[in-house]
């Protein structure tokens, strides 16, 4: 490949702003490690901002686009290949209409960045850099990196750690739902709730099933909902580094959702809604992440099928350690029968604690810690890229 | 409220060393309610102009000090003197020397050493590991090449290799020991044939004097340039991340042996500074065998990490606290033979995955950094209150 331009459209200044622009970044240091041992960056690589000029077309031009509307239909012929991005964030939360219709109507040389991956879906998953994460990337700077305070608040493992906690985070309808649920058939569970004090709107999604639909109207219809002006999470975030006149922010910002609280180093297990909460969808995010830094057992609360894919994926939670017999839930795709049954396995765990000293379930937690910290899911995203570039390159040029 | 008040004076703003203000305000965030700071802190440059502030408790931050420093001790409240965050043994001045073994109670160094034995100076030190934390962006973060490269690969290892670094006297001395007496093979390409000379060390003990004085006789071959550092890499389309030296990559070496050989940077007795060489062996998951002072595996298991010597029958284990370097030497090699000659019980044993493990955590959960700003937080909070409270 001699020359690659890439394109970054109504964004901010190019590669700047938008994490998912930095793929391109990535991408030269791939090349570099595949050049080895010289580590040039083999190819001429350009970004700038696309304005609608005209481009050379005996050149090899890709687009960057993030959250696009129906504006980008015009432009997928103008272009080699197109990235569209949601801020490698999970479909399901944050999405244009745009960008569900194109992944139903696969374009030949269009892909995406999200931070999604799919159950029995191949067909969506081989399309998507969904390893690249660029939230885990960011938080496990948190806590690696001596210039966050989150570094320094790590604690070691606690040998007398007793008792399961419910951390629920926005208190979305649907997550009310299994609130309830778990409060009404675990009374000895610790339930904290300290972010909301009402019940939040669940959004639509774009790529809903038929029961997703259904739960989230009822869940809307039935539990009184809050101002989403009330939410105020994101204006609650910590600065790290100094604010002086001269310096300020020098480091970004922390969502409090990022620090650990104390039940994570205290309890046996923790029990939380991930981010995601329909069917067939699988995307881990700090809620997940500080369970295996603090080395407690997790047992996230999402959509049909979320255990078994996070299972595939190589972390562990509580549902590895239940009997078969209680296992079956994460199968079912109706939302209030597999809260149901959920509570009633986490009320399982409540009563059988001992599973949590096993010497299986220990192994399980130096897993999932071991794979937080060293896991390279970027690296595949990455080669996943560079096969796309180089095929839409070689079929363009005729190069082998 | 009383806000108190902290100024640290930095001689310029581009050096390694200077991190430290920023690692320490993290440290504050993370010991505050709430992560909100309510005290001053403030970091200047090359601001010396003017006698510091009475009512602010005045640190000076000075690398590689020279004699005017003497000038402006006895006006800071404390005084952070850096070598670059190098190892003492191998980067240090008269200055620096004279500070650090001083009984002036204002002083502080921040470096990549540690001793093993309690000495009179180590409360001074601020052992900050900040060349592990560079290693680790490397491998860690996708804008490097070398994060591409498989990490702690399981494929059939074979074999132990040395691997040698700039080929100064006392390593050549191990190097051509190991030669005669083993059947480890050798690499050795950034020197060749060349011996350099192994420069003196102001922490350097008789045994350590004797050993360097005798290798420098036999072994060094007249002058020649060290061109390592030109031949580092560019990161980055057109250098945008900078350049790293030839050594952090990693050798295919790492992953097809069972166990690495090789001379860590600081080669005087009871000093640990772990560097890129160790720290290939913890990413690529073979087991390292450091060859530097006595206590030097003792000292790595002081900071969590296991070498091969914890792989020996403890009959083979006692090489490490011999302080005579030649005895030492000879010692490690008949421990190195019985490594190469035991291989597939070794390197296939249980305790081996361990170590190989819990190096690789050890290396990537990056906890070494908490120790040195905790120590250096509670040393400014103790002047500080001696400073303003004692009186009271």
């Amino acid at each position: 490949m001699h020359k690659v331009n890439f394109y970054t459209i109504n964004e901010s200044p190019p590669n700047q702003g938008v994490v998912t622009h930095q793929i391109v970044d990535q991408w030269a240091a791939y090349l570099q490690y595949l050049d080895q041992p010289n580590y040039r960056v083999t190819c001429d690589i350009t970004v700038s901002e696309y304005t609608g000029q005209d481009l050379d077309q005996t050149e090899f031009n890709v687009l960057l686009h993030h959250l696009p509307d129906d504006s980008i239909l015009q432009l997928l012929d103008t272009f080699d290949v197109v990235f569209i991005d949601n801020g490698t964030e999970p479909l399901s939360v944050c999405s244009t209409q745009t960008i569900g219709d194109l992944l139903n109507n696969k374009q030949p040389n269009v892909y995406f960045q999200l931070h999604s991956y799919f159950y029995n879906r191949p067909d969506w998953n081989n399309n998507i850099l969904w390893e690249r994460q660029a939230f885990h990337e960011m938080f496990k700077e948190f806590y690696c990196s001596p210039f966050y305070p989150t570094f320094y608040s790590q604690r070691n493992a606690n040998d007398t750690r007793n008792g399961i906690t419910y951390i629920n985070g926005r208190n979305k309808s649907v997550r009310q739902h299994f609130f309830l649920c778990i409060g009404q058939q675990c009374p000895g569970v610790n339930l904290h709730n300290v972010l909301s004090s009402g019940v939040y709107e669940t959004f639509d999604s774009v790529i809903e099933t038929v029961e997703d639909t259904e739960f989230k109207d009822l869940c809307n219809t039935i539990y009184t909902i809050k101002s989403q002006q009330d939410w105020t999470y994101y204006a609650d975030s910590i600065l790290p580094g100094r604010q002086t006149p001269d310096v300020n922010n020098t480091r970004g910002d922390i969502n409090p959702g990022c620090f650990l609280l104390p039940y994570y180093y205290e309890n046996n297990c923790i029990v939380y809604p991930e981010t995601v909460w329909i069917n067939d969808e699988f995307a881990l995010t700090e809620k997940s992440w500080k369970c295996f830094i603090a080395g407690v057992m997790p047992f996230p609360v999402a959509g049909a099928h979320f255990h078994q894919m996070m299972h595939d994926y190589g972390y562990y939670s509580a549902w590895s350690l239940l009997p078969d017999e209680l296992k079956q839930w994460d199968n079912e795709c109706d939302h209030q029968l597999r809260h149901i049954a959920q509570a009633d396995a986490v009320a399982w765990l409540y009563d059988n604690q001992w599973v949590f000293a096993e010497d299986k379930c220990k192994e399980m937690i130096l897993s999932n810690f071991h794979k937080f910290f060293t896991e390279q899911n970027g690296k595949q995203a990455v080669e996943k890229f560079d096969k796309i570039i180089k095929q839409h390159y070689n079929s363009k040029f005729n190069e082998c | 409220m009383v806000i108190r008040k902290f100024k640290f004076y930095s001689i310029n703003d581009h050096d390694l060393g200077n991190q430290i203000f920023d690692c320490w305000y993290a440290y504050v965030q993370s010991v505050s309610e709430n992560f909100q700071v309510d005290d001053q802190y403030e970091q200047v440059y090359n601001q010396f102009d003017k006698d510091p502030d009475p009512d602010k408790f005045n640190i000076l931050h000075w690398v590689n000090p020279d004699e005017q420093i003497y000038d402006y001790i006895d006006k800071f409240d404390l005084v952070l003197l850096d070598n670059g965050v190098e190892p003492l043994g191998i980067v240090c001045s008269t200055v620096l020397y004279d500070l650090i073994t001083s009984d002036r109670k204002n002083i502080l160094v921040q470096c990549d050493s540690r001793f093993y034995h309690t000495q009179k100076f180590s409360d001074k030190l601020i052992s900050r590991n900040a060349w592990n934390d560079l290693v680790r962006d490397c491998y860690t973060r996708p804008f490097y090449p070398f994060y591409y490269k498989d990490r702690f690969s399981s494929k059939q290892r074979n074999g132990m290799s040395y691997i040698n670094g700039r080929n100064k006297s006392v390593r050549n001395y191990f190097l051509s020991m190991l030669a005669e007496n083993t059947s480890v093979p050798i690499y050795n390409a950034l020197s060749g044939q060349h011996v350099w000379e192994t420069m003196t060390s102001f922490f350097e003990t008789p045994d350590d004097t004797k050993f360097r004085d005798a290798c420098n006789q036999k072994c060094t071959n007249g002058k020649k340039q060290w061109d390592y550092y030109d031949q580092g890499f560019e990161i980055g389309a057109n250098g945008k991340f900078g350049n790293v030296p030839p050594g952090m990559q990693m050798l295919d070496l790492y992953y097809e042996n069972n166990c690495v050989v090789y001379p860590e940077t600081t080669w005087i007795n009871n000093e640990l500074c772990i560097t890129e060489k160790s720290a290939k062996c913890f990413i690529s998951g073979s087991i390292p065998f450091p060859v530097g002072g006595a206590n030097l595996h003792q000292m790595f298991s002081q900071k969590g990490y296991h070498t091969a010597y914890h792989l020996l029958p403890h009959a083979l284990r006692s090489f490490d606290t011999v302080l005579d370097h030649e005895q030492r030497m000879k010692q490690q090699i008949e421990a190195i033979q019985w490594l190469y000659e035991h291989q597939e019980e070794v390197f296939n044993s249980a305790e081996c995955v361990n170590i190989r493990k819990q190096n690789y955590t050890q290396f990537f959960t990056s906890r070494d950094s908490v120790q040195a700003i905790e120590k250096f937080y509670n040393v400014v909070e103790q002047h500080y209150a001696k400073k303003f409270y004692a009186q009271s």
